[in-house]
């Protein structure tokens, strides 16, 4: 018994999560795959020569690192401002 | 198209009829036959009948009454009306399709007949030198009649339903659906219709000249004539009608069951029928659907489904057992589904025990179902015995049914009984009882054993403090849906919410078919630019052709490819790339070191 009101308590969450949620939009800002596909072979050709794959990994690892960088830098700041 | 049929019927009878005409089946199931003239007698009083085909008809006062031939019918031409004379006529002359030396033409209609009567008459249509009409003859007889070819459909008593079909100088008489007489027809009907009538005598204008005359026990309704000669399945449809639905469609092949013997074949035949009970076989094709290939094959196909050759098929039994086949009407769009029993040697005997799961000492019966080679059922007439020895089992001959001798077995030890028998055919069989043990009856205590009754009622005290944190144990922790855990699962299928994709969208979702709904769907919008970004090195090839035009008037022609890896091989990029690579980190990392200092971080 116990069982079933825990459950019908986390049935009742998700039916509330999927009403918010059927609510909100697709994605505006993806990228077709038409378009994708006529992108591939161009990238292929242009990562012989570039690294393209290296760079974007770097890029991509480099941007997490700096955006949790700053945000402990922040909050570092910010129990700084409020210590005496 | 069974309602597409009924509703093209429906539809066009309604566009055309009043509504008291179309109300019930039997009118329907004329109208679809187009009759010249119908005449469905509703009415139950006043001097005139409206007409649902043809002109309407002015009557004698007083012929009209309620009398019903078939459902939905309210009136009639009664009977008991005296007047020599009396009938129901129309001034018109001609009626479209009647005329202009028809030879082929039906009429039906619905009487009261007395075979006692000398002198009747029910129809009659006059040109300026024959008749056709149906009348009931001093002979006793109701006949149908041309000047000099008649078609006697004997002595009738009751309500019947009449059909009078002539094909030129045949003639046809069918009563209650079924043909009972035929004999000769006019041949011709004639240029100009000059008279009918119903119910008595016509009055001629061409000329004629005839005696009978309506007599008082003759009623009439549901007349109508046809310019043509209706078929056996037109009739079928009208007497189907009478008592207030339509027959309906049908999808049927024949045989349904069939007990073959191995190796042997049989024909399939199928039918359809609409939903007026017309014969619809030779407009509809056939799907033989499934066939369980290789134990029955049908049509010689080793595949299904496959297209039936005309209306029947040759099945052909290949291996023992009880298989279905299922056959398609394209016409209907329906399923029929037969059954087919194919006997060879090994199962040409079978035992069967009822109940197959007994107690210790419960009887069950034993019997057999036994087929010759044909095959024909021969359980009646085999005779069998149990050939396994088995310490515990007791068998009587039991009662000798329908299906021929039985035992009645039981054993006095629990286990898995095995039944081993051979008929004097000298075929075997086997089947199993699974014997369990009997339940144990509780001891009651007797009447004056007091220390029996007292360590009951302890044992009960006892045991009540167990029972009832057992039952508030149960209450709480014990699910009524049967989930004795928190089942997270709908929580964790809605926490990443997704919804239908764009037009043009690749799936993002994990089932392939949904995408991540926005903004939750920024990590795998940003994920899906990087794996175009970290696509796999493809080398450059360029193929080129040139043309050069010589001063002779003559144009050189070359071509070729462009193949960079003929230098710079795969390993030789790799090194490139990743130095190109190790100067963008250290060039990325000079830019983060003077950002820094720029913003003044140390």
């Amino acid at each position: 018994m116990i069982w079933d009101f825990l459950n019908s308590i986390v049935r009742a969450a998700a039916d509330t999560l999927h009403a918010i949620y059927s609510s909100l939009p697709a994605s505006p800002i993806y990228i077709p795959a038409s378009i994708q596909s006529e992108l591939t072979p161009i990238f292929g050709k242009l990562a012989w020569f570039f690294p393209i794959a290296g760079m974007a990994t770097f890029l991509a690892l480099y941007l997490v690192a700096v955006f949790v960088l700053a945000g402990v830098l922040l909050i570092k700041q910010l129990i700084e401002a409020a210590l005496p | 198209m069974p309602v597409a049929l009924a509703l093209v019927i429906a539809v066009s009878a309604a566009l055309l009829l009043p509504v008291n005409v179309f109300a019930y089946a039997y009118s329907s199931s004329v109208l679809a036959l187009s009759p010249s003239l119908y005449w469905p007698i509703d009415e139950s009083g006043g001097s005139s009948i409206a007409a649902a085909a043809g002109p309407s008809l002015s009557c004698y006062s007083g012929m009209l009454g309620a009398k019903s031939f078939v459902s939905g019918d309210t009136g009639g031409i009664a009977g008991g009306y005296s007047p020599d004379y009396a009938q129901c006529a129309s001034s018109t002359a001609s009626v479209s399709g009647m005329v202009n030396g028809r030879t082929s033409y039906s009429t039906a209609f619905w009487g009261t007949f007395d075979s006692s009567l000398t002198v009747g008459h029910y129809f009659e249509f006059a040109w300026s030198d024959r008749v056709y009409k149906a009348f009931q003859t001093s002979s006793h007889t109701f006949a149908w009649a041309y000047p000099g070819n008649n078609v006697d459909c004997g002595p009738l008593s009751g309500d019947h339903m009449v059909v009078l079909t002539v094909s030129g100088a045949a003639g046809k008489c069918y009563v209650d659906n079924v043909l009972v007489a035929t004999g000769g027809g006019g041949t011709s009907l004639g240029a100009t219709l000059c008279d009918w009538g119903l119910g008595g005598k016509a009055e001629f204008n061409c000329g004629g000249g005839d005696n009978e005359a309506l007599r008082s026990t003759q009623a009439l309704g549901q007349f109508a004539f046809f310019p043509s000669v209706l078929s056996t399945s037109d009739i079928n449809s009208m007497w189907a009608a009478r008592g207030g639905s339509l027959p309906g469609a049908q999808f049927l092949c024949s045989p349904g069951n069939k007990l073959l013997a191995e190796q042997a074949s049989y024909t399939l035949t199928c039918t359809t029928t609409d939903p007026l009970g017309d014969d619809v076989t030779s407009t509809d094709t056939y799907v033989i659907k499934a066939v369980p290939f290789p134990h029955i094959q049908c049509d010689l196909s080793t595949s299904y489904p496959v297209n039936m050759t005309g209306h029947t098929t040759s099945c052909k039994g290949l291996i023992d057992g009880t298989w279905v086949i299922i056959i398609h009407s394209n016409l209907l769009n329906r399923d029929w589904i037969g059954v087919v029993t194919v006997v060879g040697t090994t199962n040409r005997l079978s035992v069967n025990a009822s109940p197959s799961a007994v107690v210790v000492g419960q009887q069950t019966t034993v019997s057999i179902f036994a087929f010759d080679a044909t095959p024909t059922d021969i359980t009646a007439q085999d005779s069998w015995s149990i050939q396994n020895a088995d310490s515990t089992r007791t068998c009587v001959a039991g009662d000798a049914g329908t299906r021929g001798l039985t035992q009645v077995c039981s054993w006095n030890a629990a286990g898995t009984k095995t039944i081993t028998i051979k008929d004097q055919y000298g075929f075997s069989a086997t089947t199993t009882v699974g014997v369990t043990a009997a339940p144990v009856a509780s001891v009651a205590c007797g009447s004056t054993d007091l220390g029996c009754y007292l360590t009951q009622l302890w044992n009960s005290i006892s045991a009540l403090p167990f029972h009832i944190i057992q039952g508030v144990y149960e209450l709480f922790f014990v699910s009524s849906s049967g989930i004795n855990y928190l089942d997270l699962s709908p929580l964790v299928s809605n926490v990443w919410p997704n919804v239908a994709c764009r037009s043009g969208q690749t799936p993002t979702a994990p089932d392939g078919i949904h995408c991540f709904a926005f903004p939750f769907s920024i990590p795998t919008d940003i994920g899906g630019v990087f794996s175009l970004l970290a696509v796999s090195p493809s080398a450059p090839t360029i193929s080129f052709g040139w043309d050069f035009p010589l001063w002779t008037g003559v144009t050189l022609h070359e071509s070729g490819t462009v193949d960079p890896t003929v230098l710079l091989t795969t390993a030789t990029m790799t090194y490139v790339r990743d130095a190109e690579l190790l100067l963008f980190i250290i060039g990325t990392a000079m830019g983060t070191w003077r950002i820094l200092q720029l913003v003044g971080v140390g």
